[in-house]
């Protein structure tokens, strides 16, 4: 029925596909279709007692909302399938059905693409910052109003900053505004040094000071049969991230700057971070073969839960993780220690204190990002957009987030972790949230320029290509990108 | 030793050769398998884990636990359904088909032929956006004929292929004698054709089980309402993008291999019936 | 005698005989048995492809109600300033190549193997077709761990042996795509030999009675009968494996994602790349178009050749 209804609702939202060329030749076949789809949902409309647009108390009457996503607690191990978000909203609100509807990633992208167009998408809508909230904006709803009304006039103080000024930025380049079509419903920090202190302990070896007893302490873990960090390289993802890490050592910033446009991928800066990430692949820092390593599940789970490497480079996404026997006991985190050659830098002093296991002068930066944002289709109907906005607000607001708070990082500021209970990796976790502000920005703006940076970090280390030739070709591929999104250069 | 002690001696030796080759090749080609299954039988919920050959617990919890999580029995019963569905109709169609190709051949056959193959050289990403659309269109979104419609129709090449193949080999003679009986079209096709085909029928058969049964892409954009859903995806309430228990995972793709390896062994008699009552024996 | 007799058995329900002159009713009647598969297939095929087509003239990226017109734009790209698609080209001809030939040569000798009365034939037939029956999901993540360069059991294996056990099979460029094509080759192996063993059950005793008696080896009967009249069936499977190996897709992108930097990539991944992560609706259409007309010319010399050995044998 709702599906009906939507094909109704899809002359409003506008049609999809239209060309500049022969319009009629094209549309004739489709047209004839869509017009006998109409009219046999407008039958069954009418035939239907009870169809929400009829109903004069709308919030009372019972309503559906599909919710897609790729991204849910469901999927943590150690919640066995069960649904806790799900239940918790319809026990608040008993009029509402929640259908939760999964996805794995890639396909989620094409699932996106398809249904939304043609109005058939779910109602609320698991999304990410950059390309797919700018890409699918002209189809989501504008909550503004929604917001202000169900969470006060300034509801944005409650967030993180960087949970609102990053997509704000991001989602509205080279623009600015203040419209939101976007609730952020998680952030991450990531970046550091997790391990196993009773690994440590058992190999003797200690939290290293600097690069150098890195090196050595990776030298002993592996003679007694660990892997010394573990590295899934061929998700990809994971080798941005070291990137960043180690190209903002050596200035700030830089690889947003040079993603857009103020500096260059070529900056003496990110030459040297991607010539050090090469150089730690020699120094044999990881598992061998990192290229041939997923990250999920191999290197996470097959060898850091597993207990068959000793750290691996990582943060708030290893929380839901942490159902792992031994790992609130063991699990700690230090910072990736000064990178040679770079400037120093007493940026920490500015952080809250409590560094979980200090290492030594001028660490490594971390990265943040937004991770998930949550959205409304438009043109949903009154009933349904007043559920669907209670479900955002349920999932972003207090209630919603401190359910999600064992698996991954609130973007609320008064919302902590919760469900652990040893003391210790409390602290740590409780140490990655305090800093969650603090991070270089992790995620990119542009597709094609991430894909052009992973490319060249594979064949610099793969394929020992030079590293400013191949970030010449970034600057190339984000150059493009930025004039085909209304950037001047 | 007599010469026929030899003989009976070198046919033995033969055998056990020929044995020690196939289980050897077995193994190499169930190792995978065995992958599967060991892991699926592992304690989940640990977070950690990983996939092993040796297994180090047993337990059959993730299997059951699948069964009610996942709402695995809904999910069959809709995959039976298209799977059922779709087999025979492409059956009917495409035997019909090349019942209509073979007898009434006309010029342009081959074209005809290069067509239905042009068909089917995409990827289900080349086409999954118009596709979708029609479907869309169609109304068909969460209805059964929303997936049995299209895997009909991406069947029917191959089916017309082999049917044409199987059609094509039998005698002028018998098809001639028969019209010259009067049998009308239909009849020959039911009664000449058909029986004639077994093997066919039963090669095609297995295919399009296998690609309803297993097609993921269009099953997961068409059917999104769970009690449409088929059951390959069911899997993915344990496949998180930042952690996952591919213990439960493997249990439910280890689950859904069961049915389709039932079918195969159930359709193996039918090639051995096929060669006794097919052949020109009359 | 017999062939009257099972044609008037057949024809015993028919009341009216038929006159030469309604041949031509026939001929319709032909195309009418052609109908309902025609009609579904213009639906849910044909129209897809077709409108794939017309899209490869856009530039689009698969959301906004406009569409730009471009005309060839997006082939010129592709042909001369895409720096990746010749080595796309070439890796997706190299997969075929070598997949095919060798899935039909491994399904073959299976089931020129279990052509006989053997124990536990069943079983080895059931345990071959297995890689068939799987999903792509757990055949690639099975597939990735066997691989994995520390933990592997192929480079255990491979150690074992004294070969050397730390190839990373799937990320080494020289290596990557010959891994895959391993796994793709495992899989399928186990359906050629469903095939061979229908058309194998077709060939009449008789003539391998005949050679028999004439002292033939085994060998010599395979050489002589078995493989000359299973050339149709080969053909038939040289011609759908091509097709199915040109468009293959999932498994490839589980085990390398079309990696590292591109050296694994297929027409098939660099379409879902385009269309789906770069949002380049238009462009990956193209890349269809370019598949698919270059499958069409392979098959064509491959249908030339199948219907020559059909009219040879009927």
């Amino acid at each position: 029925m709702s599906d009906d209804a939507n094909a109704d609702k899809r002359v409003e939202a506008g049609p999809r596909g239209e060309e500049t060329r022969q319009p009629e030749a094209t549309m004739t076949r489709r047209s004839v279709l869509k017009s006998a789809a109409m009219a046999g949902g407008g039958l069954a409309l009418l035939g239907t007692p009870g169809s929400a647009a009829a109903r004069p108390f709308i919030t009372r009457a019972k309503v559906t909302i599909d919710y897609w996503t790729w991204h849910h607690i469901s999927q943590v191990p150690t919640e066995k399938g069960r649904d806790r978000i799900k239940a918790a909203f319809e026990q608040a609100n008993p009029n509402i059905t929640l259908n939760v509807k999964l996805f794995p990633f890639p396909d989620y992208l094409t699932a996106l693409k398809t249904a939304v167009p043609n109005g058939s998408s779910g109602d609320v809508l698991g999304l990410q910052n950059g390309a797919l909230l700018r890409q699918y904006r002209p189809y989501l709803q504008t909550l503004n109003t929604l917001a202000e009304k169900g969470m006060g006039k300034n509801w944005q103080k409650a967030y993180l900053s960087k949970a609102i000024s990053l997509p704000q930025r991001e989602n509205n380049w080279p623009h600015k505004s203040d419209e939101y079509w976007w609730m952020p419903a998680e952030v991450a920090i990531l970046g550091a040094q997790w391990y196993w202190q009773d690994i440590f302990q058992k190999v003797g070896v200690s939290v290293p000071k600097d690069y150098g007893e890195l090196k050595e302490i990776s030298d002993k873990l592996r003679s007694a049969g660990y892997i010394p960090t573990a590295w899934g390289a061929k998700d990809q993802w994971p080798n941005t991230d070291y990137l960043i890490v180690y190209a903002s050592q050596f200035r700030p910033g830089v690889v947003e700057a040079a993603e857009l446009g103020e500096r260059k991928f070529t900056d003496r800066a990110i030459v040297a971070g991607l010539t050090f990430m090469a150089q730690t692949v020699k120094d044999n820092l990881y598992n061998t073969g990192p290229f041939g390593t997923t990250a999920y599940p191999e290197a996470y789970q097959s060898m850091f839960a597993a207990r068959k490497a000793a750290m691996i480079n990582t943060g708030a996404h290893n929380i839901s993780l942490a159902g792992t026997p031994g790992a609130q006991e063991n699990w700690r985190a230090f910072l990736f220690p000064h990178i040679p050659g770079a400037p120093q830098s007493n940026w920490l002093g500015k952080l809250p204190s409590g560094v979980p296991t200090p290492t030594g002068p001028s660490p490594s930066r971390l990265i943040f990002d937004v991770g998930y944002l949550v959205s409304m289709r438009k043109g949903l109907d009154k009933a349904k957009q007043d559920a669907a906005w209670r479900f955002i607000q349920f999932y972003v607001g207090p209630k919603g987030q401190r359910i999600n708070s064992f698996w991954t990082q609130p973007s609320l500021k008064a919302v902590h972790i919760s469900g652990f209970t040893n003391k210790g990796f409390v602290n740590m976790l409780n140490w990655h949230f305090a800093v969650a502000e603090f991070g270089e920005r992790r995620e990119f703006l542009f597709p094609e320029t991430r894909e052009a940076l992973q490319t060249a970090i594979e064949n610099v280390i793969v394929n020992n290509a030079d590293p400013r030739t191949e970030l010449a070709k970034v600057d190339v591929a984000a150059k493009k990108a930025r004039l085909k999104a209304g950037g001047k250069k | 030793m007599s010469a026929r002690a030899l003989t009976v001696r070198r046919r033995q030796l033969g055998r056990g050769l020929l044995h020690l080759v196939l289980i050897v090749l077995a193994v190499f080609f169930l190792i995978p398998v065995v992958v599967m299954i060991v892991t699926a039988l592992q304690a989940a919920g640990q977070g950690g884990g990983g996939l092993s050959i040796v297994p180090h617990s047993l337990t059959f919890d993730n299997f059951r636990a699948v069964w009610e999580e996942t709402g695995l029995p809904r999910l069959l019963v809709n995959s039976v359904i298209v799977t059922v569905s779709s087999t025979l109709l492409v059956l009917f169609f495409s035997s019909l088909a090349a019942f209509g190709l073979v007898q009434h051949a006309f010029v342009g056959a081959s074209v005809v032929l290069l067509v239905l193959l042009a068909g089917i050289m995409l990827p289900p990403a080349a086409i999954i956006v118009p596709l979708y659309a029609e479907i869309h269109d169609f109304g068909l979104l969460n209805n059964y004929l929303g997936l049995i419609g299209p895997y009909t129709a991406l069947g029917l090449s191959v089916g017309i292929l082999f049917f044409r193949n199987a059609f094509s080999a039998i005698p002028r003679d018998i098809v001639r004698a028969a019209k010259v009986d009067g049998a009308s079209p239909w009849a020959i096709y039911v009664r000449i054709f058909l029986p004639l085909s077994l093997p066919a029928i039963a090669t095609v058969a297995i295919l399009q089980v296998l690609f309803s049964w297993n097609e993921f892409l269009i099953a997961l954009l068409v059917m999104t309402k769970e009690n449409r859903e088929t059951a390959q995806l069911a899997y993915i309430t344990y496949a998180g993008l930042y952690s996952a228990s591919f213990e439960k995972q493997f249990a439910v793709l280890a689950l859904l291999t069961i049915p389709v390896l039932l079918v195969f062994l159930v359709f193996q008699r039918q090639f051995v019936r096929g060669l006794t009552s097919g052949a020109i024996k009359g | 005698m017999t062939e009257t007799a099972a044609g008037r058995r057949v024809a015993g329900r028919t009341a009216s005989r038929r006159t030469p002159g309604r041949r031509r009713g026939r001929r319709w009647l032909g195309l009418l048995f052609l109908t309902p598969a025609a009609v579904l297939f213009a639906l849910f095929v044909a129209y897809p492809v077709e409108e794939t087509f017309r899209l490869s003239l856009y530039d689009w990226d698969g959301l906004s109600p406009t569409k730009a017109y471009v005309g060839l734009r997006n082939f010129g790209e592709l042909f001369h300033r895409d720096p990746d698609f010749w080595h796309t080209v070439r890796n997706t001809v190299l997969w075929a190549a070598v997949t095919v030939p060798v899935t039909i040569l491994i399904g073959l000798a299976l089931a020129l193997m279990l052509d006989r009365k053997l124990r536990f034939r069943n079983a080895y037939r059931t345990a071959f077709f297995v890689p068939v029956v799987m999903s792509a999901v757990v055949i690639g993540a099975v597939w990735n761990w066997l691989y994995d360069p520390e933990f592997g059991l192929v480079n255990e294996a491979f150690g074992r042996i004294g070969l050397g056990g730390n190839r990373v099979w799937l990320a080494d460029p020289s290596l990557a795509l010959w891994s895959a094509i391993a796994a793709n080759v495992w899989r399928w192996s186990g359906l050629t030999m469903l095939f061979y063993l229908a058309a194998l059950q077709s060939i009449p005793p008789d003539l391998y009675q005949a050679a028999r008696v004439d002292g033939a080896s085994e060998w010599a009967q395979i050489r002589r009968i078995t493989l000359p009249l299973l050339k149709p069936m080969t053909a038939l499977l040289v011609l759908l494996g091509t097709i199915g190996a040109f468009k293959e897709f999932e498994i490839i992108y589980i085990l390398t994602g079309g990696g590292p930097a591109h050296a694994t990539d297929l027409l098939s991944t660099e379409i879902f790349n385009q269309g789906f992560k770069l949002s380049r609706s238009g462009y990956a259409a193209a890349i269809s178009v370019v598949l698919l007309v270059g499958t069409v010319l392979v098959s064509l010399i491959q249908l030339e050749y199948l219907s020559r050995k059909n009219r040879e044998l009927a």
